[in-house]
């Protein structure tokens, strides 16, 4: 036990679970939040439809999400002629996490953005705001929505196995995390190390989210 | 667009955090990606070769994905493995006849066992022990674990109740297939108390590393328990992009590594032996 606490493995396994999440969850945040901001200021994805297929896509199933991109990445499928091997690789991985979090950061932004009475923009045009002006003044209104959207997302992308599994392949040291991890360990019957790979996981996960919250809480500056 | 400062930091944060992910994705060093069985993984000898192939060559990475022989030779056909350490003659030879595979090496063997729950009874023959459980599984009295993932081992238990003529099906309610690698299949049986088919190695490295609630039912050296495991690299002509020279070197190796592999103890018990020439 002493010695998979100052292995090397578990700080790899540590850092790559960080890596590909909080990559996967920044590019979400910077594509997701204006392009929910866009769609909320637009009536268009307002409907029925159009809301439906949004919050079907903030709950993809990751398993198949990790499907889908195996089979456009393996050397059979349509990416299959790129010469540097896509598929098993850590930036697989956060493709996928970054598919399965883009939904969820845009979807609530948008919902966080309706939200914001529409007049207000509207009393800004009238009064001379620049378009920039406006934009600024809905990020400070969304704030708090946005955070929780990207919270829900890193949230989502740290704990996340399925797509992992099968994009990354498990590889030790190379693209195993921890929730990767603890599936192999369990399987294996070493409970112990499983365990402590699942409180690695909670305290990460509490840390990374009480920064976040904090800035969620922070008063309006 | 929309911009702020607020926005820009995240973008470059993100663009640090992508630079990170392709460094860590395309470190420059020698890669062997080598598909194997979960049988191989889960009895620890893998590592132990690995190990013994860092030593000697410390430049080059070993990456294991370890599936059943059927899935590691699938990701062999499709190129996305250099080779491939299995246990599963018969798919083997397909995958080498049909030019998907060279230098086909045969590595070493063992022998794959029965076991059950501890009040089981036990058998004289592996036909006799399979054909009891098909009557007393009819009855429902007994329950039977399979791999159910075209495994090497998976794929031998079928050739066995194939062998006796018996159909087992999943709807039958006594014969399951757990879709898991032999360590968690072993663990499923012994918590329900069935049966199941399995390969020495990683019996006994279970059995050493805790209480899996089974025992042996049925253990014998007849051809249709002779477990081989061997090597073949995937056909450069085919997949010109994959590792053949590393793959190659790592065939040397395991020949040369032979002697130690032999000598690989679990729990004090030889689990491989040499192959007759």
């Amino acid at each position: 036990m002493l010695d998979l606490i100052v292995s090397s493995s578990i700080i790899e396994i540590t850092f790559l679970s960080l890596l590909v999440s909080l990559t996967a969850v920044g590019l979400s945040t910077i594509i997701g939040v204006p392009l929910g901001i866009r769609m909320a200021r637009s009536t268009r994805y307002d409907g029925f439809w159009a809301t439906s297929l949004l919050n079907t896509l903030m709950s993809l199933p990751p398993v198949f999400v990790g499907l889908v991109i195996y089979l456009i990445l393996f050397k059979q499928g349509p990416l299959g002629w790129v010469s540097v091997d896509l598929l098993f690789t850590p930036l697989a991985m956060v493709v996928a996490q970054f598919i399965l979090t883009l939904p969820i950061v845009s979807g609530i932004t948008k919902s966080t953005v309706n939200d914001i009475s529409d007049e207000i923009p509207l009393l800004l045009k009238s009064l001379g705001a620049t378009e920039r002006q406006i934009q600024m003044n809905i990020w400070s209104e969304a704030r708090q929505g946005v955070l929780i959207g990207i919270i829900s997302a890193f949230g989502r992308a740290f704990s996340e196995v399925g797509a992992v599994l099968i994009v990354g392949g498990n590889l030790k040291g190379y693209t195993r995390v921890l929730t990767t991890a603890i599936v192999t360990e369990t399987s294996k019957g070493s409970y112990e190390v499983a365990i402590f790979y699942g409180v690695i996981l909670l305290i990460i996960s509490y840390t990374i989210i009480s920064a976040l919250t904090s800035l969620q809480l922070k008063k309006k500056g | 667009m929309f911009v702020s400062k607020v926005y820009l930091s995240s973008v470059m944060i993100t663009s640090l955090l992508i630079f990170a992910t392709l460094s860590v994705s395309y470190q420059n060093k020698d890669v062997l990606l080598l598909g194997t069985t979960t049988s191989v993984d889960n009895s620890g000898v893998l590592d132990y070769i690995i190990t013994g192939y860092h030593q000697k060559y410390p430049h080059t990475i070993v990456r294991v994905i370890a599936k059943g022989s059927g899935a590691a030779i699938q990701l062999a056909r499709d190129g996305e493995v250099d080779a491939i350490l299995t246990h599963d003659p018969v798919a083997e030879s397909q995958f080498v006849s049909q030019g998907f595979g060279i230098n086909y090496t045969r590595l070493f063997h063992n022998y794959f066992l029965l076991v059950g729950p501890k009040q089981g009874k036990i058998f004289q023959s592996i036909l006799d022990a399979f054909s009891y459980l098909y009557e007393q599984g009819s009855k429902k009295s007994i329950q039977f674990i399979s791999r159910g993932d075209s495994s090497g081992t998976h794929s031998r238990e079928l050739e066995i109740w194939r062998s006796l003529n018996l159909t087992v099906d999943t709807r039958s309610g006594w014969y399951r297939e757990s879709g898991s690698g032999m360590a968690a299949t072993l663990r499923l049986a012994g918590q329900i108390g069935a049966y199941t088919f399995t390969d020495m190695a990683t019996f006994i490295r279970m059995e050493s590393i805790t209480n899996l609630n089974l025992k042996v039912v049925y253990t014998g050296n007849e051809s249709l328990l002779y477990n081989r495991y061997s090597y073949s690299i995937v056909s450069p002509s085919l997949h010109p992009g994959r590792n053949f020279h590393g793959a190659s070197s790592f065939l040397s190796f395991l020949l040369s590594y032979l002697p130690m592999i032999l000598n690989y103890r679990i729990d004090g018990k030889q689990v491989f032996f040499k192959e007759a020439n």
